[in-house]
């Protein structure tokens, strides 16, 4: 169980509702609210909704403030406004349990087959053009790798994950895998750094980025050995 | 008062070696001699042989008891008719008489004392305790030659017989006490009420039975199962010990017992020794017991000691010859002999019959049943709700160890058919059944059905409304998908599902309005036909309805349980869009409003949340359930709480 138990006993109420105002906008930068499904162009004084979110472009930034950050997003990132805010080791360690919750796979025995018959779906081969979102998902980890670098590392982390869900091509990205492998190897969460670790290994790797990751592997197996 | 003397010999003598009142002791049956209660181990009727020889200066065989027995419940009742239990003397006068100038005859005098029947009565207080009495009748017919002599021409002499005979009634009381598990105390009276008839001559008198009242102890030990210890004492200080020990042969039991004896009127100070062997079995039970005693019995007696000393019991006087006795007894049970019976029944949970699946793996009740034998037993449990199933439903069967108790779970199935609407408090009445054709036992207890529409509160057993009324929701949601063909065909196949939840939320919305449960005091769910009927229900109705449509059309569903608020909960639903991540931005650009599930494969598939209740467009549904979905259950970690729960309708 890692150290979830753990967190759910010691996790109280925390209220993550704050409201951000945009203070100073560089270059473009864009809004996307829930209630629209076209993006906006952000404008200072703008008070922001914690399910917003905002991209900025190359050479644009954005700087917003709530009353207890001050938080700029430089250019070619996304992030949600949601994902800006300070955690704790143990709010981190509920957020991955979350992930996990979501990542549980459903039971099997769900036999039932679409009525293809009756409406006539198409049973040829069928090439769906996807979209080329990957684009997006780069920014919204360089938007992650923003909260990092403003100290917001747990955040990172969790904001990192739901990009690599939501965004999978983004996960051949090996230097942005190690970049949060570490995060995770730093904040002590050994176990699941070593997974993150074991995955990227997978990857098509550089030899410095293979030798990097023996090393951090060897690292917490004496570490995991030690306790 | 009673008047305990101790001038008597042992009357506490039966004839099939085994001595001690116990579950295992079977000849207690017929022996009325130390069975002074009429103490039962039968359950229904019980018939009982005794045939054997006596060994004197010539081999004797007799029949010498029939005994009948039945049991009805409490009550046992016994009748014994006993033609071998008899003892004839034959004393020689000593006088001579010419007799028509042949061989002089010798006179003689006949006693002769028979126990005819004899009948039992007990009756059980309780497993441990049972007190009874026994009636037994004696006859006593003598018979003296005397001469007479004859005066005419001349004098001769005439013999000539008088014959003088008592009837004699002798009625004892005793009861047998169980302290403990493995003692057993057997008390009785001895001769504690006798009436006889009266002898003709006088004389005879000396001659009669002796009933001196005395008084009867018996302790039955057991140290084991089958091996038994027991002591039968008289007041009149006349005492029986021995032992008796079973082997297990399969179903049956084959064993031996050897019985020694003091009886104050008999010499050595141990009288004799009874060794038998014993076989019993569930229907038949056999004894071959061997009756030695120690002193000469072929020596003449005197009259005159005869006269003195008289018998006590004429079975075992020192008169008595050696004996070898075979006894058999019939058990035959023509009763549905109970092996289980119900200590309690607790219903655990009230019936909704919406949640008629539910019932399969979750007990309705759980009995408490106790093993009334001595074997392991499998019991199956049947029930049946009255209103809601019509025949018996067997649940599972359960072994219970020997006289152990066991809980037993009752599971139903409701028929799809009930359509009561209102709650109503009926009977379900359980059942055990073992080997019999018939129950073993019953037990009837009062059960809440609700209405068809009543609901739990469990937001997982929604799912039961959402299956139940499945066909109407597959014409339901066929016709406006065919209504939408032209607009479906042009879709994309990965898009398909999506295109169909929305065209089909767009459809049956329309027409909707929000209301309240009618009901306060329960929760009340509609079936979508129910709700499309009504054109409106609550986020119970609303989402059970929308996700039935889905589902009937093979779009998986599932519930989004809130309970942010304890008191104030709410229910929407999410659907499987079957797109994967890459492909999610075919259906909005903004990835708060999708979600990522792994399926059974293990790959990712997008799924969205719908607000229902919002009674807006799909769009609208869509971004308000989003919203919260990212809001409760992801930034507040409302998934990992247990504040918001998802739960797969299949």
């Amino acid at each position: 169980m890692k150290n979830y138990l753990l967190a759910i006993l010691v996790f109280t109420a925390i209220s993550y509702s704050q409201t951000f105002q945009v203070e100073k906008v560089s270059g473009n930068v864009k809004i996307l609210s829930s209630k629209s499904s076209t993006w906006k162009q952000l404008k200072p004084k703008m008070i922001l909704n914690e399910i917003d979110v905002i991209s900025t472009d190359k050479n644009s930034l954005v700087l917003i403030k709530s009353d207890q950050i001050s938080f700029t997003l430089k250019e070619s990132a996304a992030i949600t406004v949601a994902n800006i805010k300070k955690m704790s080791l143990d709010e981190l360690v509920l957020a991955l349990a979350m992930e996990d919750i979501m990542n549980v796979p459903r039971k099997k025995g769900n036999e039932k087959s679409d009525n293809t018959g009756v409406y006539g779906d198409k049973v040829s081969e069928e090439t769906l053009t996807t979209i080329k979102s990957n684009d997006f998902g780069v920014k919204r980890l360089n938007g992650a790798k923003q909260l990092a670098e403003n100290g917001m590392k747990e955040s990172a982390i969790v904001a990192a994950q739901e990009v690599y869900r939501k965004y999978p091509d983004t996960k051949k990205d090996a230097a942005t895998r190690i970049y949060f492998a570490d995060l995770l190897f730093s904040s002590g969460l050994y176990d699941e750094a070593y997974d993150e670790y074991t995955e990227i290994k997978t990857l098509t790797l550089t030899i410095d980025q293979n030798n990097y990751i023996d090393d951090k592997t060897e690292q917490i197996n004496k570490k995991l050995i030690r306790n | 008062m009673l008047n305990v003397l101790s001038a008597s010999g042992q009357t506490s003598f039966g004839l099939n070696g085994m001595y001690g009142v116990s579950e295992e002791s079977f000849t207690s049956l017929n022996s009325y001699e130390y069975n002074i209660s009429n103490y039962s181990v039968i359950k229904d009727w019980g018939f009982s042989f005794t045939y054997g020889g006596e060994f004197a200066s010539s081999v004797t065989s007799n029949l010498y008891q029939i005994t009948a027995a039945k049991t009805f419940g409490s009550h046992f009742i016994s009748f014994r008719y006993t033609p071998g239990y008899q003892k004839e003397f034959v004393f020689k006068s000593g006088e001579a008489i010419p007799y028509n100038n042949t061989e002089p005859i010798n006179l003689e005098s006949r006693f002769l004392f028979k126990e005819l029947f004899g009948a039992g009565y007990s009756y059980r207080i309780n497993s441990d305790l049972s007190i009874g009495f026994n009636v037994r009748y004696f006859k006593q017919d003598f018979t003296n030659e005397n001469v007479s002599a004859i005066f005419s021409d001349t004098i001769y002499f005439v013999r000539e017989t008088e014959e003088d005979n008592s009837e004699l009634w002798k009625t004892d009381i005793g009861l047998v006490w169980k302290p403990l598990d493995r003692l057993v105390i057997n008390l009785g009276s001895i001769n504690l009420l006798t009436f006889n008839s009266e002898f003709t001559n006088e004389d005879n008198y000396d001659f009669e039975i002796r009933t001196d009242k005395a008084l009867f102890a018996g302790i039955n030990y057991s140290p084991s199962k089958y091996f038994n210890l027991h002591l039968n004492l008289e007041t009149n200080n006349s005492f029986l010990s021995g032992l008796s020990y079973l082997f297990d042969l399969n179903k049956n039991k084959l064993g031996f017992a050897v019985s020694a004896f003091h009886d104050t009127e008999q010499d050595p100070f141990v009288a004799g020794i009874i060794p038998a062997i014993i076989f019993t079995s569930k229907y038949f039970d056999l004894s071959l017991t061997y009756v030695k005693y120690f002193s000469d019995r072929n020596s003449t007696g005197s009259y005159s000691n005869f006269k003195t000393d008289g018998i006590s019991n004429i079975i075992n006087n020192k008169y008595s010859y050696d004996k070898l006795l075979l006894t058999t007894n019939f058990k035959l049970n023509t009763l549905v002999e109970q092996r289980v019976k119900f200590l309690g029944v607790e219903i655990k949970q009230n019936i909704y019959p919406a949640l008629n699946d539910k019932y399969i793996d979750n007990p309705v009740a759980t009995a408490k049943v106790l093993n009334l034998t001595n074997e392991k037993i499998d019991v199956k449990p049947f029930m049946i709700i009255n209103g809601i199933s019509e025949d018996k439903l067997q649940s599972p069967i359960v072994s219970i160890p020997p006289y152990d108790t066991s809980e037993v779970n009752y599971y139903a199935v409701i028929s799809e058919n009930y359509t009561g609407v209102n709650p109503e408090i009926t009977y379900a009445n359980f059942y055990l059944m073992t080997v019999n054709d018939d129950f073993d036992d019953e037990y009837q207890k009062a059960l809440l059905v609700n209405g068809i529409n009543a609901w739990d509160g469990n937001v997982n057993n929604l799912r039961y409304f959402i299956q139940r009324d499945m066909d109407f929701s597959v014409k339901y949601s066929k016709s406006i998908l065919a209504k939408n063909k032209s607009e479906i065909d042009t879709v994309a196949n990965a898009l398909s599902d999506f295109y169909k939840a929305k065209i089909i939320f767009n459809s049956f919305i329309e027409n909707l309005t929000y209301t309240s449960d009618p009901r306060a005091s329960s929760e009340y769910v509609q079936y979508p036909n129910q709700t499309l009927e009504l054109k409106g229900g609550d986020c119970d109705d609303l989402s059970v309805c929308y996700s039935s449509l889905l589902e009937s059309i093979g779009i998986e569903t599932a519930l989004v349980d809130y309970r942010t608020n304890p008191i104030l909960r709410h229910v929407n639903i999410m659907f499987n869009t079957k797109l994967t991540p890459n492909q999610a931005s075919l259906i909005s650009g903004n990835d708060t409003k999708y979600f990522i599930r792994k399926n059974e494969s293990g790959d990712d598939e997008v799924w969205i949340p719908i607000e229902i209740t919002s009674l807006s467009d799909f769009e609208s549904a869509w971004t308000i359930a989003s919203d919260k979905f990212q809001t409760e259950a992801i930034n507040n970690f409302g998934l990992v709480k247990g504040d918001v729960q998802i739960i797969d309708v299949y």
